[in-house]
């Protein structure tokens, strides 16, 4: 998932950063109301986020109210609320506002990652956990892929990109996509990057699962045959 | 044993009933002494008619002889409460009227009114000498008659009084209720509030005499209502600043776990590192509060320091972070010497050059001199500055004016803590050409001649 963390605070920011892209997700980092407003709110529909991991105690600002001016724009982006507001008519205020879960710190990195799974899960209408593509099984809670019975070892980035097909399934993600998707804001990717872990993911798969689509991208062969 | 308050409306209701009823009594006592002396002139009028109207039956048929006479008396209706004694010249008597004594009912030669105990019953007697002295006669009544007369009449007159004296007292009781009113049901409303509501009270109902009593009420209300709002403020950012460094320190400790490889864990145990040193310097810096808050400084006892080396070492241990950050810390303290604390005030003083430091774009300057009103210390700086908002919470506890990740918002609140505990006042100024933040600490003239 490509997500947004907004966290003023620059240890817990930095190891929540570390944590959710050990599970594989690509973070944008902010730290203040303002930097997060250009970030998701003011560029509008065109954000690419996922999902939003918001703060409540910004220095400029209060994260409930970035939340509502998110959702008077009409911004449905899921958002999991993280704060050290523990009080219940903060829950309270908070989910109301508009956030889709809420989660008081100290924050557990897994359980931070299973919520936004679930957020993944209602967001896509799925009901199992595990995504099921012909013989191909992903289970991104035990980052376990199966294929025809036989688990495969992938790298956290090749899981990355098998996930990011396979969640819009039967729809082209061209390479920028799948970049953003990937990466965030991290500059320096090599260029041929997501080639390298295409190139991986067929000799893991099979050669046939991922097809190109010459000068579009590449989507999940074993759907698009369905 | 606790006493009761004395209550305003039975004070009034017991007071006025109580004046009432002794008025009624005075009167009383008043009407009875009057009656008595206007029914005793009465009972004398009627004695002496009695006395008058014997002597004309005396004189009709016993008249004969020179020396005695005979006397057959009627039968007075009018008198049977009258006693009379008929009796010769030699003062024997002669007749007597039924249940009249046996006893002679005046003294010998006695004329007029007078009064006597005879055969045990004590009267009121006249006495009429008639015939060249020949005859005389007794009239008398009984003086416990008199009284009873009196009393009978006396007690019909007072009736009305306690008819009268009763409703006023129902009325006084109505009346205090009623003007009272106002004050209960004030204090009813003041008593059935829900405790977190400090909402004002309506005053408007109230009487003119307590409308002050309501409006310090309201404003009572008004204070606490905003010690409350601060007081959960301040809550709130103490949970905010006191958990996210202990939340830190759980993401990174398990992001140290959850790496695969040695150069991602190393890194993630160096952030954790840094974490606790963090979390210390948090913790330190409470329970230095919590000290000050508990403690007051003995101001007379305190060591002399020179405020020019205090502010030196300050500056010196500054200095490299002002270079870090390409800044020009300046200083300008002329020689001074105080009675303070050689442990806190220089952690003031550092915090707030530390605070100016972080924010300035090129000059932080500390100056201190000593004038009318004390010794003037000022930090300022040319950074941003701060909105009036920021400044008006500045010195609250926990309190963060920007993303300054480094600190927890107690600096301030502790600069002002040990200012305070100093005699001294702080507040903010303006700051550098026109920009930036200037803080102004007053210290009491403590200056002493060595």
């Amino acid at each position: 998932m490509r997500l947004l963390l907004v966290e003023d605070d620059s240890m817990l920011g930095a190891a929540l950063k570390a944590g959710l892209q050990q599970d594989g997700h690509a973070v944008d980092w902010v730290r203040t109301a303002d930097e997060a407003d250009t970030a998701w709110i003011a560029v509008g529909k065109a954000a690419a986020y996922d999902a939003v991991v918001l703060d409540l105690g910004l220095p400029d600002g209060s994260g409930i109210d970035l939340l509502r001016r998110a959702r008077q724009r009409r911004i449905a982006t899921p958002v999991l609320i993280a704060t050290a507001r523990d009080r219940v008519a903060d829950r309270i205020a908070g989910l109301d506002a508009g956030a889709d879960d809420y989660m008081v710190k100290p924050i557990d990195l897994d359980e931070l990652a299973a919520r936004l799974r679930a957020i993944e899960r209602r967001v896509i209408g799925r009901v199992e956990s595990a995504i099921v593509i012909g013989e191909i099984a992903i289970d991104p809670a035990t980052r376990s892929v199966v294929r025809a019975g036989q688990p495969l070892d992938l790298t956290a980035r090749e899981l990355a990109v098998l996930l990011a097909l396979a969640k819009r399934p039967g729809v082209t993600l061209s390479r920028d996509q799948l970049i953003e998707a990937l990466y965030g804001w991290e500059g320096s990717i090599e260029s041929n990057a997501i080639d390298v872990h295409i190139h991986h993911l067929r000799r893991k798969l099979g050669a046939d699962v991922i097809e190109t689509q010459r000068g579009l991208g590449w989507r999940l062969a074993a759907v698009a045959d369905r | 044993m606790k006493r009761r308050p004395w209550s305003l409306r039975n004070r009034l209701i017991v007071l006025l009933a109580g004046l009432a009823f002794i008025a009624w009594g005075a009167s009383s006592v008043w009407l009875y002494r009057t009656a008595e002396k206007q029914a005793g002139e009465l009972f004398d009028a009627a004695l002496i008619e009695a006395a008058n109207a014997v002597f004309a039956a005396v004189a009709h048929e016993g008249l004969g002889k020179d020396d005695d006479f005979e006397f057959e008396p009627e039968e007075h209706a009018h008198v049977e409460r009258l006693v009379y004694q008929l009796l010769d010249r030699r003062g024997r008597i002669v007749y007597f009227s039924p249940g009249a004594p046996r006893e002679a009912l005046a003294a010998a030669g006695a004329r007029g009114f007078s009064e006597r105990v005879a055969d045990g019953v004590a009267y009121r007697v006249y006495t009429l000498r008639a015939l060249n002295e020949r005859a005389a006669i007794h009239v008398g009544q009984r003086l416990s008659d008199r009284a009873a007369l009196v009393r009978t009449m006396v007690l019909q007159l007072l009736l009305p009084g306690v008819v009268v004296v009763l409703l006023l007292a129902l009325g006084v009781w109505f009346i205090v209720r009623r003007v009272t009113l106002p004050v209960i049901s004030f204090s009813q409303a003041i008593d059935a509030r829900a405790p977190a509501d400090s909402g004002p009270v309506v005053v408007d109902n109230l009487p003119q005499e307590l409308q002050p009593v309501g409006r310090a009420v309201n404003g009572l209300l008004e204070r606490v209502e905003i010690a409350l709002v601060r007081e959960k403020t301040l809550t709130a950012d103490a949970a905010h600043e006191l958990r996210t460094p202990l939340a830190a320190l759980r993401a990174q400790a398990q992001v140290a776990l959850r790496a695969r490889e040695d150069t991602e864990r190393s890194e993630a145990l160096q952030a954790l590192i840094g974490g606790v040193d963090r979390a210390t310097r948090l913790v330190e810096t409470v329970l230095t509060l919590a000290r000050l808050d508990a403690g007051s400084i003995d101001r007379a006892n305190l060591p002399v320091v020179s405020l020019r080396s205090m502010a030196g070492e300050v500056v010196a241990g500054l200095g490299a972070a002002a270079r870090a950050r390409g800044l020009q810390l300046e200083m300008n303290v002329s020689e001074i010497a105080l009675r303070a604390d050689s442990d806190s005030l220089p952690v003031a003083l550092r915090n707030v050059c530390d605070n100016a430091i972080r924010h300035a774009t090129s000059r932080v300057q500390l100056e201190a001199c000593v004038a009318a009103r004390g010794i003037v210390i000022t930090v300022r700086d040319d950074g941003p500055g701060m909105t009036a908002e920021q400044q008006s919470r500045a010195f609250d506890r926990f309190y963060r004016g920007t993303s300054d990740s480094a600190g927890a918002g107690l600096g301030l609140a502790l600069v002002k803590r040990v200012i305070e505990l100093h005699g001294g006042s702080v507040r903010f100024s303006a700051g550098l050409n026109g920009r930036g933040l200037g803080v102004e600490i007053v210290l009491p003239d403590a200056a002493v001649n060595p």
